[in-house]
């Protein structure tokens, strides 16, 4: 039988944000509703008396449910209402007219006439059969065997405090004491017991034998009280203005990642992540809304527990990020004035909290596997594939239709090595027949791959007094890639700190320092697939030879992997030290003080036994950079309510300042290869010393203004002045405001009957944004080196670089966003809809000038892009049901984000030399059009004679393109536009299934519309191994792919075939877990142990015919498929 | 609480007082800004990088397909992907064509970094004027050079003389005249100013800018049809300023052709302007001269062989034509022949070495079968000039050769007689691009050959040949040389005259470039003694449109070129100049005719 249980809708997390209460304003806001002069007093009274029901119930419906009563009441008290839905079934609707009622009134006045009865029990009203409803018994008078005690404690193992303990189908509750114990009596016959408190999931757990009931509550996410971080400072969901989408750390550690954007992959609407490849340690490009920006970055702007920092997030480690936000219109990123306009994630890594000592280890280990490979031509295909290539020449052409000895005894790129021409003469038996199966064959790409392996190790202790909390942790990333060479690892430790010194100062830090060590190796993969599958990698002493199959242009890759080395090192201290003075209650001053240093060294170093050196000597950089980051930032933060009104006001002031030194050297001529980089002095041959200082700096003023009025109208005003600098004198500083209203339309008097709507709130925002992340010094112009000789001594030279440009100024972007959050039939159906458009002007471009003016370019503000966009997200709870602990819940994403161009340097005129159309996203596909191939037919013969009359020199097996103007002349005319590269709309499906302790969950994501091309790098002229394509002979008539010659070096047109859509969709993950029952859990002295299986990328659905269409569009290294083992543990 | 609100007064004043300070001014550390043009360091970095300019024609495929690629002395080799444009004249070449702008760009460069320094010199304190002149000197010897090559590839263009920093977008194209106005402005003002010699080995000298202005004078008198802006004196002009070169006594001509080029005597006593190239790859700014791998044949895979540093990187883009080997040279008495072009190969793999076998009904002697054919150091390939008769079975004499033999019937696209005269063996291994010969862009030989053309133009026919006989002699084999094996084996010479002297053979008399020419003009007679002087030294195209000779020529000398039209002798204005003129003239006005 089905149990519904109601989910509390008003819940507020523990530890919200100091200076903000949240009884207090729920209370306030019910409480408006009487006279104003008793607002203090019912305040101060109610702080002092939570358990006196001070509400003014007012509800007046004709035929309602009981259930829509209850909900009313719940809205207007405040109070969770716990029932079985067995019990409300079939009770008929009835007709109250309650006004300004206290709670007992109106709850009594509903359940008249039925057989339930109601007990209050802290902020619990629990509805159960009349008959069962007894005082409570004293212990003291019961069989032991009916008490039952036990603890509760929350998902890091702290107990819990006032939780709400009661009886299922009676009246019996109690709550759980400071250490989270409670004890409780159970009536004859019940079994199971509810526990509940604000901001986790309440639980039922049935009692069999045992007398001790230990549980854990989870922490309740998505409701509007939820606190969600702003920037410079908190809000309450339920007030948000903005578009602002927040991400847990459970949807963050639910897939195994590098850093944390790389995890949120479909699971946030407007946030396109696309992995830039998949050799261990790769990052992503992340695009918030779009692009917009030609030259200046399009990167989002992270801050991290406060600081904005510049060079994305690789150091952290996904499982410290407590929470992450990610700001999307410009209501919510214009506080960040200059440096919103790419969207904003705001981070807050895990801190310390008072209580009991929590010991966390979570880790994984998994196996890598290639998910797809290419089809590359094995020894027989590539035999036949070069045959018919020469088949093709014009002069001296293989002279057989059929294999044939003697023939391929006369193919040079057969007789140039006895190996190959061993491996094809095999294959002929004496009297000439050939087998193909006889032909010898090594596959290349099999032997630079391997079985890839990842780890992931993190342990954290997290506690604290009253005074002090602690949260630190340290862990180890480790990535060993399926490419050979090819590894990442990744150490480490965070501590953060708070400490409240006084009653009014509170100080503390957050800090990480990190320590990354990349081989990045050598991309194998393009050279591999690229060698003879007749030829050997070995010498006859099974050593490694240089040119396989004598060419003296193939070089063996298998030496690449110990003779190309790409070693970088990379140390990163983020900290963040900050004093908080509560000058008044309401008034907030708080001082951030952020450094970010980092140094990095990259090594690198290629054999003379390497396909790079190939024979020449050796070659060695040694180079690296050393950077401070520095922020300070100062703001006041005034809180204030009165009456229905609430007010926060907050004034920022801050400096920031990035300065990096790079320097390097480059050498050739090792005296000894097995140093690698590490003597570079010794090399006979310096190409290159350098070191370079870049240095900017920035300075702001912000001002924010949050309002709300009886909870049901918000206002968010903002504005942001900010210098920056990069850009030239007098065009240094902008001012970028914004405002944003939001309307709770459920509360309003005409949808309070709106039956089973639970929330709505309309949002609306308008605001201005600002680029300048454009290098230093651009403003100034510059002189660039250039090196000449006289006979063998060294000239220096200063050429023209850059144009310099003294009106270099802001790049803006102005949004507009309409938000709709809507909670429906008691939050099991919830979302949120955002559409927006942003124009961005003034943009910092290089424009394009005749090169006769002697520069080809200048960086100006001109042209103006836009981009329009929809997005959806909704959370359902498909099936939950407590009696059986079953629940199955689906996150739902959709968005679609439309660029274009609107206007260039030439005003509405394109670009094409750049292909940039008017109309079109940034970076389209501008190319002929593949029509086929041209074929053996009198039809087709007429047709290329048409053509070849006016200059062109078609033939059959060539490749036919599309005369788009009809002229019978294929030129610079007739290319259009095939596409872009832009997804035409991005979803994503989150499942999560549990039962009992088992939970089941998966991801799918789907990136449907973009073009992308896929150069498979097809030479078809016989000398190196490619993609086993169907390409054209005389008797294989295909329409797909030309045919082969050792005529030439490509064949005409090839790139017109390389385009492809790029349509996927995923299962990024999918995790079976299994949460260890509580009792053996405890045996074991821990608080908590999961365990799972996770595969990660087990599958992909496209069309591309390539190794993955997000990240390995070419030769790339494949992408893995991940299958994993892993613990959550807690002490 | 009082003193934590003072505390905060002063944190908020200490945070006032920041914003007066200059905290967002920017200052330029480990660069350089425009300021240091002013300076005679900064002159001195400001010509350094015009003549950086130059290299861009060598360290690619850049000057050389232009030059050489459908043309009478070349065809195409097998690879490569400018062939069809430039080689066959397909649709291709057209405004699109990448290397064209590439090459508009790289002049257009060159000409603003003159410019600079042509504005900021009178600027500069504290700099003798002597030196002050050399340097402007250089600079318009440069910037001269450079329009120079850009008028003779696209006709009309923009002049620009000086930069200022402000945007421009609007650029007339000005009648060529004008532009060789502008040039022979610029390059007298060189030959004014500049010293006969220079203490830096590279930089031009009174001799470059002399040798440019009769060059200069040359082409704008060479037109017929066309409208240079030529004038009667341009052919006394350019003799007077070849001789005075000639006369000058700083130059004198190498004695034997093959020393000329060789890597080892890249500073010789000819040559007279040479683009700098050096072994330190850092002065090469990582680049160097490419054009040693355009003409290499497809030699390392053939038995016996392996790619090698001397026989170079075989890129084959160009192929000599039937008319360059067959036709062009007194291949007998013409030393040049046989110092322009590798024929022989020898052995350097062990590894692949043939044996003697049975094959295409060729049958080797017993003792020798199974046995290898040769030894490293042995001839492992022979390219020869000779044709088997069509009767012969070509299959059986190849297996009877015990090198790989390749005459004129089996020659291939990628197998062909190969120019080594830019063979570079000094570079760090046999596949690195990167070569460091220096280029000569002018050398005494062609100053001999610019004043015969211009006294013969002129119709003094007696002293043309007095300064063709001066090149001739140098070409001829001189007594006691040794003359390669082809000499008596292919080429008809007897083997006991094989070190005997060919000068008197190839010493001209005034009736051999004039009645005796017949129907062949004195033109094509200078644009043949040319071809084989100047062989490969991407220059035909020019020499070829100089004389309204290029369309002519072609057809008649290049089989794959038969698509050429008379339009062709200019290149199309590259679209990508004129997408970003603003405004944009009638294409008539800024597309060269033929081109749109």
């Amino acid at each position: 039988m089905e149990t519904r249980f109601i989910n509390p809708i008003q819940m507020y997390k523990k530890n919200t944000t100091p200076g903000y209460c949240y009884w207090k304003s729920v209370m306030l806001k019910y409480a408006l509703r009487m006279k104003l002069s008793c607002i203090l007093l019912a305040i101060g009274f109610l702080q002092l008396n939570a358990h006196t029901y001070a509400q003014h119930i007012s509800i007046n419906k004709r035929d309602a449910t009981l259930v829509a009563l209850f909900k009313d009441i719940k809205k207007q008290s405040g109070y969770h209402i716990f029932y079985d839905a067995s019990m409300v079934r079939g009770i008929r609707p009835i007709t109250v007219n309650i006004q300004q009622a206290s709670l007992e009134e109106a709850l009594a006045q509903v359940l008249k006439g039925s057989e339930l009865s109601y007990k209050v029990v802290d902020k619990n009203v629990i509805i159960a059969k009349a008959e069962k409803i007894r005082p409570d018994k004293s212990p003291s008078l019961v069989h032991q065997n009916n008490r039952i005690t036990g603890k509760v404690t929350d998902e890091g193992g702290n107990p819990l405090e006032g939780v709400t303990v009661a009886v299922k189908g009676t009246l019996a509750a109690t709550t759980t004491n400071v250490t989270g114990d409670y004890q409780i009596v159970l009536p004859d016959g019940a079994r199971t017991l509810i526990f509940s408190i604000v901001g986790y999931e309440p639980r039922e757990a049935t009692v069999s034998t045992n007398t001790v009931v230990n549980i854990t509550l989870k922490t309740l996410v998505s409701n509007l009280d939820e606190v969600v971080v702003v920037g410079y400072g908190t809000q309450r969901r339920g007030d948000l203005t903005g578009a602002i989408s927040s991400v847990t750390s459970q949807e963050i550690s639910e897939v195994a990642s590098l850093n944390a954007m790389q995890a949120i992959q479909g699971k946030v609407a407007g946030v396109n992540v696309m992995q830039n490849g998949w050799n261990p340690g790769s990052d992503a490009t992340i695009r918030i809304r779009g692009r917009r920006s030609f030259n200046a970055s399009n990167d989002p702007l992270y801050v991290i527990d406060g600081i904005p920092i510049v060079r994305g997030l690789n150091e952290i480690n996904p499982s410290e990020i407590e929470s992450m936000e990610v700001l999307k219109d410009a209501s919510a990123t214009a506080i960040y004035g200059s440096r919103g306009a790419n969207g904003v994630v705001l981070i807050t890594t895990k801190r310390g909290k008072t209580g009991k000592t929590s010991v966390t280890y979570d880790g994984y280990v998994g196996n890598q596997t290639p998910l797809r490979l290419l089809d590359i031509m094995d020894g027989p295909e590539f035999a036949e594939f070069v045959r018919e290539t020469y088949r093709n020449r014009t002069s001296n052409p293989y002279n057989s239709p059929v294999p044939s000895l003697e023939e391929d005894q006369r193919l040079v790129i057969f007789t140039q090595d006895p190996y190959i021409l061993e491996s094809v003469t095999q294959a002929y038996d004496e009297n000439g027949n050939y087998d193909p199966a006889r032909v010898r064959s090594f596959d290349w790409v099999d032997a630079i791959l391997r079985d890839g392996f990842i780890q992931n190790h993190q342990l954290g202790i997290t506690g604290g007094t009253e005074k002090t909390q602690l949260g630190i942790s340290g862990g180890y990333y480790g990535n060993q890639g399926i490419m050979r060479g090819m590894d990442y690892g990744r150490y480490s430790i965070r501590v953060n700190l708070d400490h409240q010194l006084s009653a009014r100062v509170k100080v503390g830090t957050s800090s990480v320092f990190s320590y990354v060590e990349e081989n990045a190796g050598s991309e194998l993969y393009g050279i591999a697939r690229q060698q003879n599958p007749l030829a050997t990698p070995y010498n006859p002493d099974g050593t490694l030879l240089l040119n396989p199959g004598n060419d003296a242009l193939a070089v063996n890759p298998l030496l690449n992997i110990e003779g190309v080395i790409n070693e970088h090192r990379r140390n990163r201290t983020l900290s963040n030290l900050y004093g908080e003075i509560s000058i008044i209650d309401e008034l907030k001053f708080r001082t951030n003080l952020g450094i970010d240093f980092r140094t990095a060294r990259d090594g690198r170093f290629r054999s003379s036994m390497s396909t790079n050196q190939n024979g020449a000597p050796a070659w060695a950089e040694y180079g690296g950079n050393y950077s401070k980051g520095f922020v300070w930032e100062n703001f006041l933060t005034y809180d204030k309510e009165f009456n229905a009104h609430r007010l926060t006001v907050t004034a920022l002031q801050s400096i920031q300042s990035d300065r990096m030194e790079q320097y390097g050297e480059t050498v050739r001529g090792l005296p000894y290869e097995y140093q690698w980089f590490y003597n570079v002095g010794s090399a006979t041959e310096n190409l290159g010393v350098r070191s370079d200082l870049s240095e900017w700096r920035m300075m702001s003023w912000m001002g924010r203004v949050n309002y709300s009025f009886l909870g049901k109208y918000m206002l968010t005003l903002s504005g942001r002045s900010d210098g920056s600098s990069v850009l030239a004198p007098g065009h240094k500083y902008a001012f970028f405001p914004s405002a944003a209203f939001a309307w709770r339309l459920s509360d309003e008097g005409f949808f309070k009957n709106a039956g089973a709507l639970d929330d709505l709130k309309l949002r609306i925002g308008y605001g201005m944004t600002g680029n300048s992340a454009i290098s230093p010094y651009q403003t100034q112009g510059s002189l660039s080196l250039v090196r000449y000789s006289w006979d063998e001594n060294v000239a220096i030279g200063y050429a023209a670089g850059g144009f310099p440009n003294a009106r270099l100024g802001w790049e803006t972007t102005s949004q507009v966003n309409f938000g709709l959050d809507f909670s429906w039939l008691q939050g099991r159906i919830s979302g949120v809809i955002d559409v927006y458009q942003q124009n961005t002007k003034d943009l910092l471009m290089e424009r394009q000038l005749p090169v006769v003016s002697g520069f080809s370019s200048v960086l100006e503000n001109v042209g103006k892009t836009r981009n329009t966009g929809l997005e959806i997200s909704v959370s359902t709870v498909n099936y939950e049901s407590q009696q059986s602990d079953f629940s199955w819940s689906t996150d739902w994403l959709f968005n679609a984000n439309r660029e274009e161009i609107v206007e260039l340097y030439g005003g509405k005129r394109d670009d094409i030399g750049n292909t940039w159309f008017i109309g079109h996203p940034i970076g389209v596909f501008y190319d002929h059009q593949f029509a086929g191939i041209w074929q053996d037919t009198d039809e087709d013969r007429a047709e290329m004679a048409k053509y070849n009359a006016n200059g062109h020199s078609y033939e059959p097996g060539l490749i036919r393109l599309v005369d788009q103007n009809g002229d019978y002349r294929i030129n610079a005319e007739d290319r259009i536009i095939l596409g872009n590269d832009r997804a035409k709309w991005i979803g994503g499906l989150t499942n999560r299934i549990s039962w009992k302790g088992l939970e089941w969950s998966f991801q799918l994501y789907a990136n449907i519309g973009p073009l992308i091309r896929f150069d498979k790098a097809l030479r078809l002229e016989g000398r190196w191994n490619t993609v086993n394509v169907n390409y054209w002979t005389p008797q294989n008539k295909s329409n797909e792919y030309p045919k082969p010659s050792a005529n030439w070096e490509t064949p005409p047109d090839i790139g017109t075939v390389y385009y492809q859509d790029g349509s996927f969709v995923r299962l990024r993950y999918m995790t079976l877990g299994y949460n260890i029952p509580q009792n053996l859990v405890q045996r074991m002295k821990m608080s908590r142990l999961r365990v799972y299986f996770t595969a990660q990328n087990p599958y992909l659905w496209t069309k591309f015919d390539g190794l993955d269409p997000e990240g390995a569009r070419g030769f790339n290294t494949p992408s893995p498929k991940t299958f994993m083992l892993g613990i959550n543990m807690g002490l | 609480m009082k003193m934590k609100t003072n505390i905060l007064v002063v944190v908020l004043c200490v945070l006032l007082n920041l914003s007066c300070t200059n905290y967002l001014e920017e200052k330029i550390i480990s660069g350089i800004s425009y300021g240091y043009y002013n300076t005679q360091e900064g002159v001195e970095a400001g010509v350094s990088a015009v003549y950086a300019t130059l290299r861009w024609a060598y360290n690619g495929e850049n000057l050389h397909p232009i030059q050489e690629l459908g043309t009478d002395t070349y065809q195409e080799g097998q690879d490569g992907n400018l062939k069809g444009a430039l080689n066959r004249y397909e649709s291709s070449l057209n405004s699109q064509f990448g290397v064209l702008y590439n090459f508009w760009s790289n002049y257009y460069t060159g000409i603003s970094r003159a410019n600079i320094v042509v504005g900021s010199i009178p600027n500069v304190a504290g700099m003798s004027e002597e030196l002050k002149n050399t340097r402007m000197g250089e600079a318009r010897f440069l910037r001269g050079l450079f329009y120079f090559y850009l008028v003779q590839t696209f006709g009309k263009v923009p002049i620009v003389k000086e930069v200022d920093f402000e945007v421009k977008t609007d650029f007339k194209r000005a009648p060529v005249a004008d532009v060789y106005n502008l040039i022979l402005d610029d390059v007298r003002y060189a030959v004014d100013n500049l010293p006969a010699s220079q203490p830096d080995y590279g930089r031009a000298t009174k001799g470059a800018a002399q040798h440019l202005l009769a060059l200069v004078y040359l082409t704008r008198g060479s037109a017929v049809t066309e409208q240079r802006g030529q004038k009667a004196t341009d052919m006394d002009s350019a003799a007077y300023y070849a001789d005075q070169v000639i006369s000058s006594g700083t130059y004198s001509l190498v004695p034997d052709f093959k020393q000329l080029w060789h890597i080892d005597n890249q500073r010789n006593s000819e040559v007279i302007f040479a683009v700098q190239f050096s072994q330190n790859m850092l002065y090469n700014n990582n680049s160097g001269n490419k054009i040693h791998l355009y003409y290499t044949m497809v030699y390392d895979n053939k038995p016996g062989m392996l790619r090698a540093l001397e026989y170079g990187r075989p890129w084959r883009r160009v192929r000599p034509t039937d008319f360059t080997l067959y036709e062009l040279f007194d291949r007998k008495n013409d030393a040049r022949f046989y110092k322009t072009f590798r024929t022989v190969w020898y052995a350097n793999n062990p590894n692949n070495i043939p044996v003697w076998q049975a094959a295409a009904g060729y049958t080797p002697p017993a003792d020798l079968a199974g046995k290898p054919k040769f030894a490293v150091g042995d001839t492992a390939i022979w390219v020869t000039m000779e044709r088997i008769p069509n009767q012969v079975n070509r299959d059986s004499l190849y297996a009877s050769k015990p090198y790989y033999y390749i005459p004129r019937n089996r020659q291939t696209n990628a197998e062909f007689p190969q120019n080594f005269k830019f063979y570079d063996d000094k570079r760090p291994a046999a596949n690195d691009e990167n070569g460091s010969r220096d280029w000569y862009v002018f050398r005494l030989a062609e100053t001999y050959l610019i004043a015969a053309e211009a006294y013969g133009r002129s119709g003094d026919y007696a002293t043309a040949v007095e300064r063709l006989n001066e090149v001739r002699k140098r070409a001829a084999y001189k007594e006691g040389e040794e003359k390669p094996g082809e000499y008596w084996r292919i080429e008809g010479g007897q083997y006991e005259d094989r070190f005997k002297s060919t000068e008197s053979e190839l010493e001209l008399s005034v009736a051999d470039v004039t009645t005796g020419l017949g129907n062949y003009s004195f033109v094509d007679f200078m644009l043949d003694e040319r071809a084989r002087e100047l062989h490969g030294e991407c220059i035909r195209r020019w020499e070829l449109v100089r004389c309204e000779k290029l369309v002519e020529r072609v057809l008649k000398y290049n089989p794959e070129a038969q698509n050429i039209r008379e339009f062709h002798k200019l290149m199309p204005i590259p679209q990508n100049h004129i997408d970003r003129l603003d405004p944009i003239g009638p294409l008539d006005e800024e597309q060269n005719e033929g081109y749109y």
